[in-house]
């Protein structure tokens, strides 16, 4: 009888990931010797988060949504309005915007999940734009146009511990605790039994009805993990912002972390956190030197739809299998 | 005891009656064969069983519970494990995740991986275990789709035409594999299946279909003797139709050579398919392709569109090499396509779909009005459909769809791919009309078919081609007199 193939190696994972969080770790230090500066590396950890719960749902089980901004969005505006009316401490606003933003994914999930392809995305597309609307519509709560501003950025305090976060240097790490969890709950779902079911999924849903999965069911759970993913990423960055506006919740930020995805190699577990960063950091750099910076954008995202179809990661990971 | 039954199954897809009323029962440790021709309604019986689509009547009781309307994934819970026709794998995944993931839904880590194991090897796939599945051969993906069916501790097995698109060698192992399943492993066999050598060897019993109605059951030496059988499945080449055959007066013409193939070799991927392939076709006649399931004959007409593109070897069409223009290139010149799956633009009227070939053709709309005019005088039926979508059809007006859409513009060449697949032997006869009609209006046409009654009703010349090589060429009236040749290369 020949033995099953070895399973994955969680030791050299966990090494890998040790270094990954080490660099991460020192980003804030290293991103001025490329002209960025510290609140872009928040930000770049904050997408990360966002891309990395996507990977879930495109990478692994994949289904395509354009409508991710819509928890993320939603999330944000969530615990900005909580903190100005309720006069709560951050902490509170930003469990009620993940509560919020998660069950905005469980309803809308259990409504669309039965659509397959094309039809999935543009339902989702058209919830994500009915919060656009809403959020630029519903001046008298949202803010409208305007934004929402005044969210609170300050301490933060579990019990006897506090956090000052005012500065964005610490405010990094608060977002760095975040972000290694989420790398952590990626790695553990991934390699978990869910995990596997979902890949099947995305290689044959039929067959995988057909060998006694409830497709359905882990098609919602995928859908529902990536919203909270997306949730935890946009209360973080409304406190890094301390402001909220509707282009949050636009349909444009969910395709840009779709192709935070493409460009990082879906899935792949360092690809999104790859492609988050990379993506982030060029619309900042463009940005700053040319007004077209989004024709940029496009030009990069075709070479890599072209040439790199499975994305940064998936091709520095080729290459090394290619040559071992 | 009666481990799976289905009494007057029925489904009805609008007015397709695809399974009418079949009761059907399979006792524990038995392997019974479900045979019958293209469109009998074998795959929608399967869909029904495994809970694809709910029947339109009747019931199945599995274990004499009934199971009716259960989800597939319930299905596969209950233990029946089902094999597809179109090979249904997990292409991205490893051979070994393939079988382990499913295993993981009815048993624990570590037997799921000791039991995956025991079912690759079962079917010989342990040494690619770390192999990528969609790497394996056509036959190893064969194998590991039977073994994904195993997976669901399943207790029946249904096996929808494991042996599809293989070479008669390793057919011969997928049917020892299927014999070991049952004798070693007890599992309960249902087995659709074309190839009757294997059917007739290994079947316990064997259940006819034919148009959705059972119209036998019987063993393997009863259903050969059943001439009712014969008839509906083996394409009634019985005494009368050979007697008119060779009455029939075999046209000589003389026409010019229009299409010419010489030593064309063509590949999907790795897997080479037409082996130096020549045939050609002359001004005005009928020219049929025979061959089985995967002998090439598709592939010979992808390759002449340019679908394919040969790998080496010329086609010319009217003295002018096609091989190497694109497809739409070698439509132009006037070839078309009636392909086996219709392909008939379900959201566009009738009308629709016979105006859409003239919009490249620059053709004058004078012309465009006359010929679908015409069209509609050789299909009167589509005249009376011409506002309904295409999805609206039944299988027979697609098909006629198809035809005449095929013949819009200025075409001289028509490829026919299999026209008679899934449709009822009325239809069929119909379709054999039209066909001839067409020709005697001038177009040529090449005729690719399994079924061997129409093409060799139909051709002035038959090519045989099997596992890619042209194997016989000559008239039809001499491939059926003699017996023992068209056994050989029709199976027949």
């Amino acid at each position: 009888m020949r033995q099953a193939p070895a399973p994955p190696s969680v030791a050299m994972d966990c090494l890998r990931m040790g270094i990954l969080f080490l660099v991460v770790a020192l980003l804030p230090f290293m991103i001025p010797y490329v002209g960025g500066y510290v609140g872009l590396s928040v930000e770049m950890v904050i997408f990360a988060i966002f891309a990395l719960g996507f990977d879930l749902l495109l990478g692994y089980t994949g289904i395509l949504s354009f409508g991710q901004a819509a928890y993320f969005g939603l999330a944000g505006y969530t615990m900005g309005l909580v903190c100005i009316h309720f006069n709560v401490p951050p902490i509170v606003g930003m469990c009620a915007g993940v509560l919020v933003g998660s069950l905005a994914a469980v309803v809308i999930g259990l409504l669309i999940i039965r659509k397959t392809g094309i039809y999935f995305a543009m339902l989702t597309i058209a919830f994500g734009q009915m919060f656009f609307f809403i959020a630029s519509r519903w001046t008298d709560v949202t803010g409208g146009e305007d934004g929402l501003t005044g969210i609170p950025r300050n301490l933060i305090s579990i019990g006897p511990f506090s956090w000052n976060v005012t500065n964005d240097l610490s405010f990094y790490y608060f977002v760095f605790i975040f972000f290694v969890l989420a790398t952590l709950v990626k790695y553990w779902l991934v390699q978990s039994h869910f995990g596997l079911v979902l890949k099947t999924i995305r290689e044959n849903e039929t067959r995988a009805q057909m060998v006694g999965y409830n497709v359905r069911r882990y098609k919602l759970y995928s859908f529902i993990i990536a919203g909270i993913f997306a949730a935890v990423a946009g209360v973080l960055y409304a406190m890094f912002l301390r402001y909220m506006f509707p282009q949050t919740l636009d349909w444009i930020r969910s395709g840009n972390v779709v192709i935070m995805g493409l460009v990082g190699g879906l899935g792949t577990l360092f690809g999104p956190i790859v492609g988050a960063g990379v993506v982030t950091y060029l619309m900042n750099f463009t940005s700053y030197y040319t007004k077209y910076w989004q024709f940029v954008m496009g030009v990069i995202f075709v070479v890599f739809i072209l040439f790199f179809p499975r994305g940064i990661w998936g091709f520095v990971e080729r290459r090394r299998s290619g040559t071992s | 005891m009666n481990l799976l039954e289905t009494k007057a199954l029925t489904k009805h897809f609008g007015s397709l009656m695809a399974v009418n009323g079949v009761d059907f029962s399979i006792h524990k440790g038995e392997l019974k064969s479900i045979i019958g021709p293209n469109g009998a309604g074998k795959t929608t019986f399967f869909n029904l069983l495994t809970g694809m689509f709910p029947p339109t009547d009747g019931q199945i009781l599995f274990k004499d519970q009934n199971i009716t309307g259960s989800t597939p994934a319930q299905v596969a819970g209950l233990g029946i494990g089902r094999s597809f026709q179109i090979t249904s794998i997990f292409p991205e995944l490893s051979v070994f995740d393939n079988v382990y993931i499913p295993a993981l839904r009815y048993y624990s880590k570590e037997d799921a991986r000791k039991r995956s194991m025991e079912i690759l090897e079962d079917v010989d796939l342990a040494d690619e275990a770390e192999d990528l599945a969609g790497n394996l051969s056509h036959g190893d993906k064969r194998h590991l789709d039977i073994a994904i069916a195993l997976t669901c501790r399943s207790e029946l097995l249904l096996l929808d035409e494991p042996t599809s698109g293989m070479p008669s060698e390793e057919s011969a192992r997928t049917a020892q594999l299927i014999v070991k399943l049952k004798k070693e492993h007890g599992y309960t066999i249902v087995l659709i299946e074309h190839k009757m050598d294997i059917v007739l060897a290994i079947s316990d019993t064997i259940t006819v279909l034919n148009f959705g109605f059972k119209l036998a059951e019987g063993t393997p030496e009863e259903i050969k003797g059943n001439e009712e059988v014969q008839r509906a499945y083996l394409g009634g080449l019985e005494a009368g139709f050979q007697e008119g055959m060779a009455a029939r007066p075999s046209r000589s013409l003389e026409g010019k050579e229009i299409l010419r193939l010489q030593d064309v070799n063509s590949f999907y991927g790795e897997s080479h398919i037409l082996h130096n392939v020549g045939l050609n076709v002359r001004n005005g006649e009928i020219v049929t392709l025979l061959g089985r399931n995967g002998a090439g004959k598709t592939t010979t007409l992808r390759t002449i569109l340019g679908l394919t593109p040969p790998s080496s070897g010329s086609i010319t069409f009217n003295g002018e090499r096609v091989s190497g223009l694109a497809p739409q290139a070698v439509v132009n010149r006037g070839i078309s396509l009636v392909p086996a799956e219709r392909r008939v633009f379900a959201n566009l009227t009738v009308q629709e779909n016979l105006e859409l070939p003239f919009f490249t053709k620059g053709i004058p709309t004078s012309e465009k009005r006359s010929q679908i005019e015409q069209a509609y005088k050789y299909f009167p039926t589509l005249e009376r459909r011409r506002y309904n979508k295409g999805n609206k059809l039944s299988g027979g007006e697609q098909q006629m769809l198809a035809m005449a859409r095929a013949l819009m513009g200025r075409v001289s060449l028509v490829l026919l791919d299999e026209p008679s697949q899934g449709l009822a032997p009325i239809i069929v006869k119909n379709v054999a009309d039209i066909i001839r009609e067409i020709n005697n209006r001038g177009v040529t046409i090449l005729l690719v078919e399994q079924n061997a009654l129409l093409a060799l009703e139909l051709a002035d010349r038959v090519y045989v081609i099997d596992k890619g090589l042209i194997v016989y060429e000559g008239q039809p009236q001499t491939l059926l007199a003699d017996r023992e040749l068209s056994q050989r290369l029709l199976g027949v």
